[in-house]
């Protein structure tokens, strides 16, 4: 078993206000382990940056950990205080999000959003921090880092500001880099150079990644494990060729149906019918059930639980039931 | 830079000349003139057409404009019908007094609204902002006289804390430390009940700006970084939301010498304001339009200090 470095467990997030509670994350498990990129995948609102934001402790102000475990080396993420916190985040966690044009400080210059975190982690000197983010700006590829580093955020473009994200989240190395839709943004061939520049940081660091994406292409890419997520939880797990070999949820394999391939000759771009449920009206039973092909009459009435199908391959649908029962067997 | 305040400047020739015709419009449609009111059967009417004669009055209105422009650019601002003064022998003995009350206005309006904006945005919805809120709109709906008198009836005439009028103690003879001490017991009244409308306007202000900023994605970044909740609100959150207070410090700035007409008056306050009042009671017109122009001219110039200050503050406006 390989080492695990961050560990989730039975993570429930809700927004709550006076009226409602809204369960965002409803339970979810995941392990990613040393130097290891695991991808988080599914449709837009299944809870994907609620749950990479719990792990920062970094919700917004109306949600909560209601439930669960995030243990990271050993320790327990929900049980630290926000000082404890400080010292965690962009230290050993750091993050990445989408919007790069919106994500630096428009009035601070890059040099000055690039050496807080330096001088807060590292205790380096003013001086010894700005070498530093110069080394790191040149490392994530980015030309004149002397320059740029007196430059503001509107004089550059949106690749370039994610480079400099980046280069803000690896400059103290840390052991997970959470990135949150990095290169959803981001022009096709600014986006094949941003992945590649994680993948060439990932080495070199030996950092483990937890990349959230909706776009299939990049995980097969970047990942060496996945997991996909629907309406709050966890519908299947498993290793990267496996899930895209044999997708096992009926969801999993609509989503790898809608992606276009040239081989095969598609006269019209599949499509999962109906929408996501939102989270304050999510069915009884499988929450997947009203949009499923194959849904059967138990599927309206009691919830799948996970079901490992094979070592390292868990599936929550009743179609797979049986087969863990074999496997187990 | 150079370049630009000097254009702004040159920019501004056009612009006081159209207010000045405005304000000549104005103060010429208002039938008769100063010495109408003096007409009494005991002064001789001779007398009131020499005098009319002696300060151009019986000129056409246009004459009199181009005179009035004429002597302005000179820096000569005429002679008031009223009391016979030099204009600005009249201003400069007011604009000292205006001008400190309207500093110490500021002071106490942003000593009061930043805290308190900011409190309430950290604490939204909670008892003690919505407290802040009603308060905020009572402020806003009070109107000044009004709030001037209740001061002077609560503080000055119930308590005796403050004087109800003057600017200082007279016959007192206080110099120094002491005198300043007088002139701050003095303007403290007006100068809070001036500062109570403009607080509760910058608290709402700041209120809305400060939580508008903490939703920016650069703040969630710079959570996590790790900065501190302290550090992330200082240098990332504050500095964004009260970068739009320079542009009403600009404006306060080019208000400072218009005065407060009411408190003034109510207050009994030797400022700038007071006498725009007396000298448009009296249409004592070359008063009127100097106090006028001075008005339009430091707007102007707050405007364009404001704008300056902007471009120095935030990276993304550049003016060259
Ligand atoms: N501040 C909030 N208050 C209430 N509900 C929220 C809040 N933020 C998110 N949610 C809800 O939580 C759910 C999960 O949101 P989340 O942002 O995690 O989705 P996502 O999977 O990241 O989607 P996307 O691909 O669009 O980024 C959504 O249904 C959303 O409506
Ligand atoms: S449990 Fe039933 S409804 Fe849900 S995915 Fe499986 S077959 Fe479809
Ligand atoms: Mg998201």
């Amino acid at each position: 078993m390989a080492d695990t470095l961050l560990e989730v467990k039975g993570l429930k997030t809700q927004f709550i206000s006076d009226k409602s509670r809204i369960p965002a994350v409803d339970g979810v498990d995941f392990n990613i382990h040393r130097g290891e990129t695991l991808a988080l995948v599914g449709e837009s609102g299944c809870g994907k940056s609620i749950t990479s934001l719990s792990i920062m402790r970094l919700i917004p102000e109306n949600g909560k950990i209601v439930e669960g475990k995030i243990v990271f080396e050993g320790e327990d993420l929900t049980k630290k205080s926000e000082e404890e916190m400080y010292h965690i985040r962009g230290n050993d966690i750091a993050m990445i999000f989408q919007e790069p044009m919106t994500s630096l400080n428009p009035v601070l210059s890059i040099g000055e959003q690039l050496t807080e975190g330096i001088i807060l982690h590292q205790k380096l000197t003013k001086q010894q921090a700005r070498s530093r983010a110069i080394e790191m700006l040149k490392l994530v590829g980015i030309p004149r880092a002397e320059e740029i580093m007196d430059e503001y955020p509107h004089q550059l473009s949106g690749g370039m500001r994610q480079r400099i994200m980046i280069a803000m989240a690896m400059s103290s190395n840390p052991k997970l880099l959470i990135a949150d839709e990095p290169t959803t943004a981001l022009d096709v061939t600014i986006q094949a150079q941003i992945l590649e520049l994680m993948k060439e940081l990932k080495e070199k660091f030996d950092t483990s990644i937890l990349l959230i994406t909706h776009d299939l292409g990049v995980v097969a890419e970047m990942a060496d494990r996945v997991v996909v997520m629907y309406a709050g939880q966890v519908v299947e797990e498993a290793d990267v060729h496996t899930l895209f070999e044999k997708p096992a949820h009926p969801y999993t394999e609509g989503l790898m149906k809608s992606v276009p391939t040239l081989e095969k000759e598609q006269k019209r771009l599949y499509s999962i019918r109906g929408i996501v449920p939102s989270p304050d009206e999510f069915p009884k039973g499988c929450r997947f059930a009203p949009r499923c092909d194959q849904a059967m009459e138990e599927c309206l009435h009691a919830q799948p639980d996970l079901y490992e199908i094979d070592a390292g391959h868990v599936v929550r649908c009743f179609l797979h039931k049986t087969k863990e029962r074999e496997a187990k067997a | 830079m150079g370049k630009y305040i000097l254009r702004r400047l040159l920019g501004m020739i056009p612009v006081l000349f159209i207010i000045s015709v405005l304000l000549f419009s104005l103060v010429q449609a208002v039938p008769g003139d100063a010495f109408t009111q003096q007409l009494n059967p005991h002064v001789d009417h001779k007398y009131i057409e020499e005098m009319r004669e002696k300060f151009g009055l019986d000129k056409s209105p246009i004459e009199q404009y181009f005179i009035w422009l004429k002597n302005f650019m000179q820096g000569e601002f005429g002679i008031s019908f009223k009391n016979k003064l030099p204009v600005s022998e009249l201003i400069s003995d007011r604009v000292g007094n205006t001008v400190f009350l309207a500093v110490i206005t500021l002071i106490i309006t942003y000593l009061l609204a930043i805290p308190i904006g900011i409190y309430s945005a950290n604490r939204p919805y909670t008892l003690m902002d919505n407290t802040i809120t009603t308060f905020s709109f009572i402020g806003l709906s009070l109107p000044t006289f009004f709030g001037a008198l209740l001061a002077i009836y609560i503080f000055s005439f119930n308590l005796e804390w403050f004087p109800s009028s003057g600017t200082m103690t007279a016959g007192a003879g206080y110099t120094g430390f002491r005198l300043l001490l007088d002139k701050l017991h003095h303007v403290i009244l007006p100068a809070t009940t001036l500062a109570v409308l403009s607080v509760a306007s910058y608290t709402r202000y700041i209120r809305s700006s400060v939580l508008e900023a903490k939703r920016q994605d650069y703040v969630r970044t710079a959570y996590a970084k790790g900065l501190p909740r302290k550090v992330v609100m200082r240098k990332h959150v504050l500095r964004n939301a009260l970068m739009p207070l320079i542009t009403f410090f600009g404006l306060d700035l080019g208000s400072l010498f218009a005065g407060a007409v009411l408190t003034e008056t109510v207050f009994t306050w030797p400022g700038l304001g007071r006498l725009i009042f007396e000298s448009t009671v009296n249409r004592d017109y070359p008063v009127m339009m100097a106090c006028y122009m001075i008005i339009a001219i430091s707007i102007l110039l707050g405007n364009l200090i404001a704008d300056i200050l902007y471009s120095k503050a935030d990276p993304r406006v550049r003016y060259d």
